[in-house]
């Protein structure tokens, strides 16, 4: 009995320290109507059950990466706007971790960069922002200057709300930082993620789970763009039998060393290397001496345990 | 999972042309293919109306006198035919009930073609209270209600009750890009119409989505597909980002679910092109339409078999 409170009292501290602000209200995170903003109607909260009601199909990008609740709420921007195009919609989507929130963020990087919360961008009337574990969107599809500014007074108030920074994928720290394309990375788990951002085949190929990291970046090396898919397994095993998978499926071509590059169409070269646990994978170079650089440069951040 | 080499098809595949050629052309992904390409041999082909106008978008609001002219020029088009009104009363006769089944999430089916639509039943003598307007379990019965849609119906073997007591359908889909089927057009909107649309949303790029065409209510009594492509969207999706918003100012009209989404996502594929000057092809790749012309046999996604008929504003047709 004594040890089964002590084990009690253990997991609660745990889970308080590593865990991040999940129970915070997320009616609590909304902007307060004030300088001309109005709410409209009540604000609509989403679990992982409902989501689809709101977003539909769109609802399984945010469940692959562990969403938790959603919560909408529209605004008019100023007293006497009552058009359609004078709303604001916010939607503050609550993850379960920061890793996978700041996942969902860079999926689609491209905006102003803006100095709120922990990374945000602007652009056509849409503020996106990570902090910790709260993934951000505030609309207006006004776009005027005036529509921007309030936009983002709405992310800094939400942002200034959330108390905790979170941390940033450390898978991201084994990405080489020469030729890297700033605002490239793009970190997933699933194949679908994957798919989506860069079609390989119609079947999970690379044996993708929630249960594995990935990250997939452009670099740019003597005026070619490759891309680098760097992707982190549980184990060595399910590690080993992914480059068996990859080589047999993809690259028609065995291998019996841990690199493996192969001449594909279009006069392209795809080369792949087992590092232990880890899969690292280079595609869309006409180069094979460019291929071997980067995967040398990944094995050597591997090796090292990335930058710090 | 089990894996065999014939169910898998890669990028490697599509660049060969040797998986998907059709839809690999349409992409820009197959141009080994594209060179060893012959004119097929044709019996039966499809047409799809592609009608635009300059002006029906006004600071993104819809004009409704000049849409009224686009869908009955676009409606004589495809059934050839001068007269407006013919059109609809060829199609749709004083018994029946007819189901429009539009699109309500992220980018909704235009309030303005809604109208539109519901307009020409009633003046092909379509009674008001046998017109059924609706998208998932939001139902709307008559002029009255379609802008509302609070009434409910069961499912039943998953599908919407108010498709089985409909004689008639007309599919009203939002024009979109969609993270994990590629392309939302008019075989993915029945996604609406059913109760477990989670098992069409698989790992395989929705592969299965043709499946659809294959429900009997949806095969027999849908007549007519009208795609809003007045602000499609090019990249995302469903959730939007404004960015990738355009005024196409356009509307496909056609019969065939696979060419009218055929035509549509070249249109699409060929805005990425344009947006970023280069090849910016679409993924996942929108495998289900060609699969729903290969596998389920139920209209065809090879664009040379498709006559598409452009009508109106010619400037960036992209087709």
């Amino acid at each position: 009995m004594r040890w089964e409170k002590i084990f009690f009292i253990l997991f609660f501290l745990f889970s308080w320290g590593c865990v991040p602000e999940k129970t915070m209200n997320l009616k609590n995170l909304l902007p307060s109507p004030k300088n001309g903003l109005k709410k409209i109607e009540s604000s609509k909260i989403y679990n992982r059950e409902n989501l689809f009601d709101y977003l539909d199909g769109g609802a399984e990008l945010y469940l692959a990466y562990d969403f938790q609740k959603l919560i909408v709420q529209k605004y008019f921007f100023s007293q006497d706007a009552f058009a359609q195009k004078k709303t604001l919609t916010v939607e503050i989507f609550q993850m379960h971790s920061s890793l996978d929130t700041y996942g969902l963020f860079s999926l689609d990087q491209d905006g102003e960069e803006l100095n709120v919360a922990q990374k945000a961008l602007y652009g056509y009337g849409l503020l996106k922002l990570w902090k910790d574990n709260y993934f951000v969107r505030i609309l207006n599809m006004e776009g005027t200057d005036e529509a921007k500014e309030m936009t983002i007074k709405m992310g800094e108030e939400i942002s200034e709300k959330i108390k905790k920074q979170g941390e940033l994928p450390p898978l991201l720290s084994f990405l080489p930082e020469k030729g890297f394309v700033p605002k490239s990375d793009r970190y997933f788990h699933k194949i679908t993620i994957l798919n989506h951002l860069y079609f390989l085949a119609n079947k999970n190929i690379l044996n993708l789970s929630e249960k594995t990291n990935a990250v997939l970046a452009d670099f740019k090396i003597d005026e070619q763009i490759l891309k680098l898919l760097l992707i982190g397994y549980p184990d060595t095993l399910q590690a080993k039998k992914s480059f068996s998978d990859f080589n047999l499926l993809y690259l028609k071509k065995q291998s019996m060393d841990k690199r493996n590059i192969v001449k594909v169409e279009e006069g392209k070269f795809v080369g792949v290397e087992l590092n232990d646990k880890y899969l690292c994978l280079v595609f869309e170079s006409d180069d094979v001496n460019l291929i071997n650089s980067l995967l040398d440069s990944v094995k050597n951040k591997l090796k090292s345990g990335g930058t710090k | 999972m089990k894996k065999t080499k014939e169910e898998i098809v890669t990028r490697r595949d599509f660049i060969r042309g040797t998986a998907f050629t059709t839809l690999g052309l349409v992409l820009g992904l197959s141009p080994l293919a594209f060179s060893q390409q012959k004119p097929p041999l044709v019996k039966k082909r499809t047409k799809v109306v592609l009608i635009r106008d300059e002006d029906v978008l006004k600071e993104n609001e819809v004009d409704k006198e000049i849409l009224v002219r686009m869908i009955g020029e676009g409606m004589c088009s495809l059934f050839n035919t001068t007269e407006f009104a013919s059109a609809w009363k060829r199609l749709f006769s004083p018994e029946d009930i007819v189901g429009v089944k539009i699109n309500v999430v992220m980018t909704p089916t235009h309030n303005e073609l809604i109208g539109v639509i519901v307009d020409n039943l009633l003046a092909a003598g379509v009674k008001d209270e046998n017109i059924y307007v609706w998208d998932r379990n939001e139902i709307g019965q008559g002029k009255a209600e379609m802008f509302t849609r609070r009434k409910k119906m069961m499912y039943e073997d998953n599908l919407n009750k108010v498709v089985k007591k409909c004689t008639a359908l007309i599919n009203v889909p939002g024009m979109k890009t969609h993270w994990l089927s590629g392309v939302a057009l008019s075989i993915k909107n029945w996604c609406g119409a059913i109760d477990n649309a989670y098992t069409y949303h698989t790992e395989d790029c929705c592969a299965r989505l043709g499946a659809l065409l294959k429900i009997p209510e949806m095969k027999s009594k849908t007549r007519l597909i009208i795609v809003d492509a007045l602000r499609p969207l090019f990249h995302g999706g469903p959730e939007v980002d404004p960015k990738y918003l355009w005024n196409y100012n356009g509307i496909l009209l056609g019969i065939d679910h696979v060419a009218v989404d055929t035509v549509g996502l070249k249109i699409i594929q060929n805005k990425r092109n344009s947006y970023l000057n280069k090849p910016w092809s679409l993924f996942p790749p929108p495998t289900h339409i060609a699969l729903a012309d290969t596998k389920y046999k139920v209209g065809t996604s090879d664009l040379q078999k498709i006559d598409i008929v452009k009508l109106g504003w010619e400037k960036d047709a992209l087709i």
